[in-house]
């Protein structure tokens, strides 16, 4: 628990430990909004035209407001926590755990579980590109300007599982649960440079006694392929009765279907780790996957 | 749209655009207002505790200053009230007034400083208008310079830069006129006022002191506060390789470590307590705190300057770590003043030879410090051999082969290879001898010809006049219970020729006779110990071949071969890990094993290691060091050193610079430390132990302090390959130790260098001597009875005592420099405090004969004719 004490208190790590409450509290009251309008549309069938004013003054000076009273929570925070500052840089002795800035924590995390390449390269640029062609693949006119649950389900619950269970839930785990050696302590535990862990990870093909380098790389090939052919094969099965997947289109489709598997692919690679030990599902020699 | 704060009820009913919002604005404005004012308040008081320290020094100093002055006020009044001066401070003060009072009244005086006045005036406007001229004309030749070049038409700048010259050169004239107008002038005041002054001064003079205090104490309330802070430019590579500056801010609150009258203020304003040491070769100024203590030197505050390893990788040095940081600027010498501790380490190190398994940067190069095994069985039987590696300390507490807790197989297998590749015979000219030695004799023997100097004998340990001194002796082994060990025979063969059994045994020969060697034999196996009970070597149902092929596996592991050279091992490597960096390892580096009752540091794993080697051996990781099983003292001395051995090198500046006098005196001190010649004489102010037997002065072997600057480098060459008595009635003997010629020559340079003496070589020419000289000297040579105790008889001996007796002079053309004999006819006390040789020309520096030189001289040419013969006699 002291161990726990020292992480938290951590100039670094308060931050984080506001971050999550601040996401906790705003998710709630996301959902409680929602769920107040989602009864007045089940109640009217819409909401009641909303009231407007003009952004200058109206916005503006609340946002002012805010903007002194940040200001003023930072000069007064500065006074109580210093900038945690470490000792000079060595390279002979870096510091034990190397830890990246908290908010690529994530990344990080994905590191345990990833080829590099994967988890370094292509992941976080599919995060990017995902995050940029929101606006082009989410057609739902819906849930524009007000909260609402029930008319965007599947975009809230995928922004959720995405945000803030692979995302938030990684950053927390990266800062508070990652021990030197990058080694798994839970909060009770005391951080011991000198924890030895049974690291016995074996690739998919070899629990299948396959050995030939080919085969395994048919093999693995094949699983990943045949986990991303659950997309089309979805479509196949519901183009002709799915209203929404008419709505968006094949493309629109294929994209969506294809992000929404990567990103899946990550806690079931996860769980595949932690339950049957498997390092890599696809070995080829320019990859792993 | 809502805002977060919670507002009076109702407040939401009001449509945005009509809410108020101007409290809230003021009270967030208020709380950033006075939140900055706090921040402000925080870092100029709160996070500045310096100056406070700062303050307090202040007020230290200025208290003292304050007694001092009210002191020295006290002083002046007592002494003015007890004699009454006429020149009393007040009536010196009346009479200055006198004076001023004069002159105010003299018209004259008052005329000419009107004058003075006015002509000053005039002479600043003159200059002023010269200067603003020249630099007009500057202006105007810089563009007349610039037309030239670029090939514009300089007719008329030509002309302008000349008008302005001309005008600058008639000025020049009128100002020296004026000068010396107003100088005379000057000149009238000043013989005016010169009575004033003289009292002025007078005045002055006796309160001078007291005025100056005041002005200290002013400037003290003036001073402002502010970080001091030292610059070291290019003092050592950081990590990154890149020369790096080095900050300090130590004497921000360490304000009195240069001031010796702070000896007595409290911390952090206490003189330095080694300041009248360190601070002459390390200036504070140059090199700061941190290169010898550490810690982090940019720091403020008391906590992050001084605290242990968080956020610095080179804490704050403890006290006994403290002499590790000498290393960084000294690395490795064999001697440094100052630095006892750090010295008696490395001396340790190069006695136990830690560098035999482990790289040691420095250490290398040295010789194995234990005998070599080839012909072991000769020496000792097999049995003693295994009761011995079993445990070493129980047959000798004291000695330095650790302790490797062999298991009983190891032991076995161990001795059977010893005994397959020891030779059966030691040389072969081995000397026996069939004479029968009287341990009597032997004793004394053992005693008086200077064994004691190397070796530790208990029987004889009672009989030292200095028990706390003889108990330090340790190089040679301790020979309390040497006749468990060894045979006559072979102590006999020894005795006469070390190097017969061991080619690089540092035991010298002391050229006993056959008879005498066999007195001290058959005293020496007489060292034995009752209770000492060798564990029996168990039998072990193995051939033979097995046993020493696994013998020779078990060295190769242990690596004996790093102290005992083993025939067949000679190509073996270190077994253990580079010591070199050692010191820079950070805690998570070391293994603690199940050592959980000590604290996670690297002091508390280095002395616990040093300690009890084992330590931290696991059911897993086996280890290997032997036990070495050092007291607190020894292992906190070792800590030390290995603290310095932390691979951090400094740039030359701040190094010792390596000169050709110091390379040759840590040579020097490198021999004679291996041969021990500190064991018997005293060098460079140290050593000679063996005088820790032997009361009479007489018979203690001489101080070699000023052996450089004394004798003549080929007769010391020569006497070192073959010693001859220069005070035969000596009984301790300078031995044969076979050095080498360049070992020699190490010997004499250092020598010399201690004396600062630049040539080895001199040439005298007795015939070119002056023969009234000589003749005077011969004179002066009866006239103070030289011979009454540079005399060589028994009788004189009998009659006067050893130490009322001198060395032959008739050797002194040949080994005294001629130098020498002067500065030590001079002033004997000088070049050897408490020699008994008086001081016959001169006294406390004051010369007792006008002639005292000439007969100095004389006695020195007298003494160089003296000699090829025979020694000279006295004459009626």
């Amino acid at each position: 628990m002291q161990q726990l004490w020292k992480i938290v208190s951590k100039g670094d790590n308060i931050p984080i430990v506001i971050m999550l409450v601040l996401v906790a509290f705003y998710i709630t009251w996301g959902f409680r909004e929602a769920r107040r309008n989602d009864k007045i549309i089940k109640k009217e069938g819409s909401l009641p035209a909303p009231d407007k004013v003009h952004v200058w003054p109206y916005l503006v000076r609340i946002e002012f407001l805010s903007a002194i009273l940040v200001m003023a929570v930072f000069t007064i925070w500065s006074i109580f926590i210093n900038a945690p500052l470490e000792e000079p840089a060595n390279p002979n002795r870096t510091p034990n755990p190397s830890k990246a800035p908290w908010y690529f924590l994530g990344l990080q995390e994905m590191l345990v579980y990833f080829d590099p390449w994967i988890a370094g390269v292509v992941l976080p640029s599919l995060i990017i590109i995902g995050l940029m062609i929101i606006p082009y693949i989410d057609i739902n006119p819906k849930g524009s300007g007000y909260y609402s649950f029930k008319e965007r389900k599947f975009a809230i619950l995928t922004f959720l599982f995405g945000f803030v269970v692979l995302w938030v839930l990684l950053i927390f785990v990266g800062t508070f649960l990652r021990g030197p050696g990058w080694y798994f302590f839970w909060p009770w535990m005391a951080w011991d440079p000198h924890k030895v862990v049974a690291l016995t990870n074996v690739n998919l093909h070899e629990l299948f006694g396959i050995h030939s380098k080919l085969v395994a790389f048919i093999f693995g090939m094949s699983i990943v392929g045949g986990y991303f052919a659950l997309a089309p094969a979805y479509y196949l099965w519901k183009r002709k009765t799915s209203l929404a997947l008419q709505k968006l289109g094949l493309v629109r489709y294929a994209i969506v279907s294809f992000l929404f598997l990567t990103m899946m692919g990550l806690p079931i690679k996860m769980i595949l780790r932690w339950t049957l030990n498997i390092k890599y599902i696809w070995v080829t020699p320019w990859f792993n996957v | 749209m809502d805002s977060p704060v919670t507002q009076p009820a109702g407040r939401l009913d009001i449509p945005v655009e009509k809410r108020p919002y101007g409290v809230l604005f003021f009270v967030f404005s208020l709380i950033l207002a006075l939140g900055t004012l706090w921040v402000v308040a925080d870092e100029v008081i709160v996070r500045r505790p310096w100056k406070e320290y700062q303050r307090e020094y202040n007020r230290t100093e200025y208290r003292m200053m304050q007694a001092r002055r009210d002191s020295l006020v006290t002083e002046l009044e007592l002494k003015e009230k007890a004699s009454g001066d006429t020149q009393s401070r007040d009536a010196l003060k009346a009479q200055v007034e006198d004076a001023g009072h004069t002159l105010a009244q003299n018209a004259d005086y008052q005329a000419s400083r009107d004058d003075l006045k006015r002509r000053d005036f005039d002479l600043f406007k003159i200059n002023r208008r010269y200067q603003f001229t020249k630099s007009v004309y500057d202006e105007k030749f810089y563009e007349y310079t610039e037309a030239k070049h670029s090939g514009h038409d300089v007719a008329e700048l030509e002309s302008v830069t000349n008008r302005l010259k001309g005008e600058m050169d008639s000025l020049l004239p009128i100002i020296r006129t004026m000068a010396a107008g107003r100088d005379s002038v000057q000149h009238r005041i000043d013989e005016w006022e010169r009575p004033l002054d003289s009292l002025a001064g007078a005045l002055q003079g006796k309160t001078q002191e007291i005025t100056q205090l005041a002005e200290r104490m002013e400037a003290i309330k003036a001073r402002p506060l502010k970080i001091k802070q030292i610059v070291l430019p290019d003092y050592e590579p950081n990590e990154f390789r890149n020369p790096i500056i080095r900050v300090e801010r130590c004497q921000t609150c360490h304000l009195g470590i240069d001031r010796s009258e702070m000896a007595d203020a409290p911390q952090p304003f206490t003189t330095h307590p080694k300041r009248e040491v360190y601070f002459k070769a390390h200036p504070p100024e140059k090199f700061g705190c941190t290169p010898c203590h550490d810690g982090q030197g940019p720091a403020l505050t008391v906590e992050s300057a001084h605290r242990p390893r968080e956020s610095w990788d080179h804490p704050m040095l403890a006290s006994t770590m403290l002499e590790s940081g000498c290393q960084k600027c000294h690395p490795n010498r064999a001697w440094l003043s100052n630095a006892e501790d750090l010295m008696k380490a490395q001396k340790k190190l190069r006695r136990m030879g830690c560098f035999g398994c482990h790289d040691i940067e420095g250490y290398n190069q040295l010789a194995k410090v234990a005998p070599p095994l080839d012909r072991v069985t000769t020496k000792v039987s097999t049995s003693w051999i295994y009761d011995w590696i079993k445990n070493p300390r129980a047959f000798r507490p004291d000695t330095r082969m650790p302790n490797f807790r062999l298991p009983d197989s190891e032991a076995v297998s161990i001795v059977s290879y010893l005994e397959s590749v020891s030779k059966d015979k030691p040389s072969e000219n081995w000397p026996t001898t069939s004479l029968t030695g009287d341990p009597i004799r032997g004793r004394d023997l053992t005693k008086s010809v200077g064994c004691l100097g190397c070796h530790r004998i208990d029987a004889l340990a009672g009989e030292a006049i200095d028990p706390g001194r003889a108990a330090t002796i340790d190089h040679g082994p301790n020979l309390s219970r040497i006749g468990n060990k060894v045979s006559a025979s072979w102590l006999f063969g020894w005795l006469k020729n070390p190097r017969g059994y061991n080619s690089t045994t540092r035991m010298p020969s002391l050229r006993l006779t056959d008879q005498e060697a066999a007195d001290m034999a058959s005293f020496l196996v007489t060292l034995t110990d009752a209770s000492y009970q060798p564990v029996p070597r168990p039998a072990v149902a193995r051939s033979q071949d097995d046993l020493v092929k696994q013998g020779a596996y078990w060295i190769r592991t242990y690596g004996c071969f790093g102290c005992h050279s083993i025939p067949g091992m000679e190509k073996e490597g270190k077994v253990s890990v580079e010591l070199t960096t050692f010191g820079a390892k950070d805690v998570t580096e070391l293994f603690f094993g199940d050592a959980t009752d000590i604290p996670q540091t690297w002091e508390a794993w280095t002395k616990g290691k040093l300690q009890y080697s084992r330590r931290y051996e696991t059911r897993q990781v086996i280890q290997r060091m032997p036990d070495f099983a050092m007291n607190d003292e020894d292992a906190a001395l070792f800590a030390m050193l290995l603290k310095s051995f932390d691979g951090r090198k400094v740039y030359e500046e701040y190094r010792e610079p390596v000169t050709e006098k110091s390379q040759r005196q840590e040579a020097g001190r490198l021999i004679a430390e291996h041969y021990n010649c500190t064991g018997c004489h005293e060098l460079e102010g140290r050593g000679g132990d063996i005088r820790a037997y032997i009361e009479d002065r007489g018979y203690q072997p001489p101080v070699l302090n000023g052996e450089g600057a004394k004798v003549q480098s080929d007769w010391l060459f020569r006497f070192l390959q073959q010693p001859e008595p220069i005070r035969p009635w000596l009984k301790v003997r300078m031995p044969t130790f076979s050095l080498t010629g360049p070992e020699i020559t190490t010997i004499s340079q250092y020598f010399m260098e201690n004396n600062n003496v630049d040539a080895p070589f001199l040439f005298i020419k007795t015939d070119d001597l002056d023969p009234l000289s000589v003749k005077l000297g011969d004179k002066a040579f009866q006239a103070n009875q030289c011979l009454s105790c540079h005399v060589l008889t028994e009788e004189a001996l009998a009659k006067k005592g050893a130490s009322n007796l001198a060395p032959n002079l008739a050797m002194a053309h040949r080994r005294l420099r001629p130098d020498w004999i002067v500065n030590w006819l001079t002033d004997p006390q000088r070049l050897q405090p408490g020699t008994n040789m008086p001081s016959y020309f001169y006294s406390e520096g004051q010369r007792l004969y006008d002639d005292a030189d000439v007969q100095i001289r004389a006695l020195r040419d007298y003494l160089l004719t003296l000699g090829n013969t025979a020694a000279p006699v006295a004459k009626k």
